[in-house]
């Protein structure tokens, strides 16, 4: 679906994306991470159309986006990080127009309201809407063409718990329905629930490119911690149980000690991205 | 309709809808018509005082003098002024209306030696010919109303000190006047609605980057321009029409039919959309593309104010579009005096081209960079 080759953009003398190698599937949930400034939305801008790259070719479902942007824009919807609706006009309002232009059935409408739990609100302003419902207006609006690419800006920002599940919910959905969903956030437990791939960018370089699985298996550090009297005295210990030293450091005390609590430690997908981004940054 | 053309119409449709939903954003336009409604009333009334005022006068004491109701019988009288006062002694400086030029006092009747007399004083300032007209007019009258009473008559000059009523230094009753005060007041609608408007709707829409949402759609960033453009020009067009009626209200169709008129007003607004379309693309906020704006208001008035002392000054102002508007359109408010005309054509001659040019430049950097996220 997306095959960017040797993306570069700079900003002057600062090169916010640096040689980018990508490809994503058509039909997977993509995840795209990297810290502040990794040159995440630097990306975005470049596969919207929105910013000309310094080098490289980027296409979508087979169009250079540099010769056929016209065409991407009927097959692509970009939910932003920011809510840029015209607040004096209404939630159907400001659907409707976005329907018109997209040239799709008005009656198209009323069902996204309903997807988003945004029926109730559709005729109050949106002036008077609260960040959670601006979000999810903004959600509605790019999915109205029902685009075959979509691309997630941190859709969960500021959302109540409920509608988390829900947008997370149609994010697989729509996935199953045959788009390919481009998300970048910086939830590492939703990277984990719901992404088939992930991407970790830093310093405009692309680190690792997998599953979510395969990062945990591949990167994950076994720790065992342990907690133990002496004498009337509780300590506690750590042991990273891929050192030798610190596993027969383990087994001596678990022999000769009375252990209170002995349990090894989970390693999360947070735990990957810490450690590869941790590295590039310090 | 062809997808590109809805288009159009479907983002001017969105423009229309925001300025209903916040009317307030024209309530300076509504001011603006309201002053041309005093301007045109106040020329009027001017107009009306003027011709009063230069009318002779005749000052009198009582209006049931018999005499009196002689003179004011006769059909002459419709042309003089009949003032009535209590002040029995005048003296030449008492402060007559304004424009007076020449007055007969017609004093009451009284006994002289057991002999009754009239007495008539004419007052006049300068060399005024209607004081031959006035004073036949009253002696004859009198000789035929009355010739057993004595007349004594005399002439004496007039101080007339009251100034005429100005609004600073310009006469609103003339026609001239009228015109200039209706050209900056036609321009400054303009200015508000295709220039302040535009950068205020424009600028917020892509700081917020609305406009780059909208331009993510199948829209082309020229249809979002060609859409605003269509809009202001509206507005425009519309607002220019009812201040040109309001100041001219006699034939309702003298404007809107009148070609010169439309392709000044529309010439006028593109010109000013396609800088505020410039001064939109370069800002990346709002607050400071509304600044730019406000100096270029300021620098315009510096350029015209000095180009009368400064040939570079005056040199720029050549190349500025809003002079030779305001020129054309206080010709076409003064009903083309010649005076003007040679001046007129020189201007519509920038005026076709000038705007035209600015359009040109802005659509350029507008596809550059006025419709994304700055």
């Amino acid at each position: 679906m997306i095959t960017i080759e040797n993306l570069t953009v700079k900003f002057d003398n600062f090169t916010a994306v640096n040689q980018l190698n990508l490809h994503v599937k058509r039909g997977e949930l993509f995840g795209f991470l990297g810290p502040n400034g990794a040159g995440k939305t630097t990306t975005i801008r470049v596969l919207n159309g929105a910013l000309k790259p310094n080098a490289g070719c980027v296409r979508i479902s087979g169009f250079d986006i540099a010769q056929q942007l016209q065409a991407i824009k009927t097959i692509v919807g970009y939910v932003c990080d920011t809510e840029n609706h015209y607040e004096e006009l209404t939630g159907r309002e400001n659907l409707t127009l976005f329907a018109k232009l997209y040239g799709v059935p008005s009656d198209t409408v009323a069902t996204w309201l309903a997807r988003l739990q945004l029926t109730e609100a559709a005729d109050v302003r949106v002036r008077g809407y609260s960040k959670g419902m601006k979000k999810k207006l903004l959600i509605a609006r790019e999915l109205l063409h029902q685009p075959q690419l979509i691309f997630f800006d941190e859709p969960t920002a500021n959302l109540d718990a409920h509608s988390i599940a829900l947008v997370r919910k149609l994010m697989r959905d729509l996935v199953a329905e045959g788009a390919t969903v481009f998300l970048t956030t910086h939830d590492m437990e939703e990277v984990e629930a719901i992404c088939d791939r992930v991407a970790i960018l830093a310093k405009g370089r692309l680190l690792e490119c997998d599953t979510p699985t395969a990062f945990i298996t591949r990167h994950a550090e076994r720790f065992c911690d342990v907690q133990y009297d002496q004498n009337g005295v509780t300590y506690r210990q750590s042991f990273h149980l891929d050192l030798d030293a610190d596993r027969q450091a383990l087994a001596e005390i678990v022999l000769k000690e009375h252990c209170v609590r002995v349990h090894s430690r989970e390693f999360k997908f947070e735990d990957v991205f810490k450690k590869l981004t941790g590295e590039i940054y310090t | 309709m062809s997808p590109r053309v809805a288009r159009v119409f479907t983002l001017y449709q969105k423009e229309w809808m925001r300025i209903k939903r916040n009317p307030a954003a024209l309530m300076a336009v509504g001011l603006i018509i309201l002053m041309a409604f005093l301007v045109n009333i106040e020329n009027k009334a001017r107009k009306q005082e003027k011709i009063q005022e230069s009318q002779p006068c005749a000052l009198v004491f009582s209006t049931e003098d018999s005499f009196i109701k002689h003179l004011k019988s006769l059909p002459e009288s419709q042309k003089i002024r009949f003032i009535q006062t209590e002040q029995l002694v005048i003296s030449s400086t008492l402060n007559y209306p304004a424009n007076i030029r020449c007055v007969a006092e017609i004093y009451p009747e009284a006994s002289v030696e057991q002999v009754m007399h009239r007495r008539i004083k004419f007052r006049m300032v300068g060399e005024s010919p209607q004081l031959q007209q006035l004073s036949r007019w009253v002696i004859a009258s009198f000789a035929n109303f009355n010739a057993k009473v004595k007349l004594d008559f005399s002439i004496s000059a007039m101080q007339n000190n009251t100034p005429t009523k100005t609004l600073g230094n310009i006469d609103l009753s003339t026609s001239g006047s009228k015109a200039i005060v209706g050209a900056m007041l036609l321009f400054s609608a303009q200015y508000f609605l295709c220039f302040a408007l535009f950068i205020s709707f424009s600028a917020h829409e892509r700081e917020r980057g609305i406009l780059q949402a909208l331009a993510l759609t199948a829209t082309s960033a020229g249809e979002l321009l060609l859409s605003k453009i269509l809009f202001h020009l509206s507005l425009s067009w519309v607002a220019s029409m009812i201040i040109m009626q309001t100041l001219s209200p006699y034939n309702i169709w003298a404007f809107p039919a009148n070609l010169l008129a439309n392709g000044v007003v529309i010439l006028s607004s593109l010109g000013l959309i396609s800088v505020a379309a410039i001064i939109t693309s370069l800002n990346r906020t709002q607050t400071s593309a509304s600044l730019v704006g406000f100096c270029y208001l300021m620098l315009m008035g510096v350029i015209f104010a000095l180009a009368p002392k400064f040939i570079a000054f005056n040199a720029i102002r050549t190349f500025m579009f809003e002079g030779h508007a305001i020129l054309l359109f206080t010709v076409i408010l003064d009903n083309f005096s010649k005076p003007n005309m040679v001046k007129a054509g020189g201007a519509l001659i920038f005026l076709l081209w000038q705007p035209v040019l600015l359009l040109f430049i802005a659509s350029i950097i507008w596809k550059k960079h006025g419709w994304h996220n700055p």
